[in-house]
């Protein structure tokens, strides 16, 4: 991902351009989250070339081309209680940096997909949204912890993560 | 489109960025199915399922930058470069290489030159004024048709 507030930079390019640039390396979280995972952003970009135009965006259909995994969180979880098991404190889930597994554990699934195009089939709302406009959603994927009214359980032992946040 | 993940609302798309990809399946990034069972997946970005073999969640697997994933870095890039040869006659890095296979690049901190990637997408957060209250006040008649609250833009890095 590509960080500018500049409008020229923003303008110089549309979707659908292949381009080279020159970037710092970023990962961020905001101060104020600091259980955020991290983002990795492309900061204060230079030398925008645009090389080609019109090429298309193939965007990954969720529960087709991958599905998320369905019982555990993260490999940092252990215990009989999965992510619930005590003692935890294991809420930065990059610190220390891990390798991604994710046919495996759901925080790496959607890890694996940062930045990238995805569809959403059959999307459905998991509660309200925030003062952003996002709100959790599930697709038409095997999901385990589905409950009597369409939602989501988040139980003790494996843990469904097969849901995702989304702005409309 | 998905907006991020995070442990709480407020962690998403983040404001005036673009989304840059791989332009092919050689910038990729190669998931191993465990430590000692590096696997590639041929035919672009993904990975079999079901997992043959999950790992027991009890096992914790501890980065060591410079080892092993540093191999995987470095045979991607190659990878990548020759895909990219015609389109470029410098040696370019791309996003798969940036991201890495794990939860933080590599390259974080680092100034690179020549990134080469696909515009996926541009996107420019449009932070709304805080909700109307709700008991509207008493001076303003029910259906005045008052003009609505124009949207603060706030084009910046708020996540």
């Amino acid at each position: 991902m590509v960080f500018s507030t500049s409008s020229t930079i923003l303008g110089s390019v549309k979707v659908g351009d292949l381009v080279s640039l020159n970037a710092r390396v970023s990962e961020f979280r905001s101060a104020s989250r600091p259980n955020d995972l991290h983002l990795t952003e492309l900061a204060s970009p230079t030398n925008i070339t645009v090389l080609s135009s019109g090429n298309p965006i193939v965007p990954i259909v969720l529960g087709r081309d991958r599905s998320p995994p369905t019982q555990y969180l993260s490999s940092l979880d252990s215990g009989p209680d999965g992510f619930l098991s005590v003692p935890a404190n294991q809420s930065l889930q990059d610190t220390p940096d891990r390798q991604l597994y994710p046919a495996s554990y759901g925080l790496d699934f959607w890890e694996s997909l940062e930045g990238q195009v995805v569809t959403i089939p059959k999307p459905i709302s998991l509660g309200f949204g925030n003062s952003f406009r996002e709100f959790w959603v599930r697709g038409s994927w095997r999901a385990t912890g589905v409950n009597g009214r369409g939602g989501l359980s988040i139980t003790f032992g494996p843990c469904d993560l097969s849901l995702v946040q989304a702005r409309f | 489109m998905i907006a991020g993940l995070s442990s709480g609302p407020g962690g998403g798309c983040l404001p005036g960025t673009m989304w840059i990809i791989p332009t092919s399946s050689a910038g990729c990034v190669s998931y191993p199915h465990s430590p000692s069972q590096p696997h590639k997946f041929p035919g672009g970005c993904g990975y079999d399922f079901p997992y043959p073999h999950p790992p027991a969640p009890q096992t914790m697997y501890t980065l060591a930058l410079g080892g092993t994933t540093e191999a995987t870095l470095n045979d991607s890039n190659l990878t990548s470069l020759l895909a990219l040869s015609l389109i470029s006659a410098t040696s370019a890095t791309t996003i798969g290489s940036i991201q890495g296979p794990t939860f933080l690049s590599a390259y974080n901190g680092q100034t690179l030159t020549n990134i080469t990637g696909l515009v996926a997408a541009k996107v420019r957060r449009l932070i709304r004024s805080p909700l109307p209250p709700s008991n509207p006040s008493p001076r303003a008649p029910p259906h005045s048709g008052s003009p609505a609250r124009k949207p603060m833009t706030k084009p910046s890095r708020l996540v």
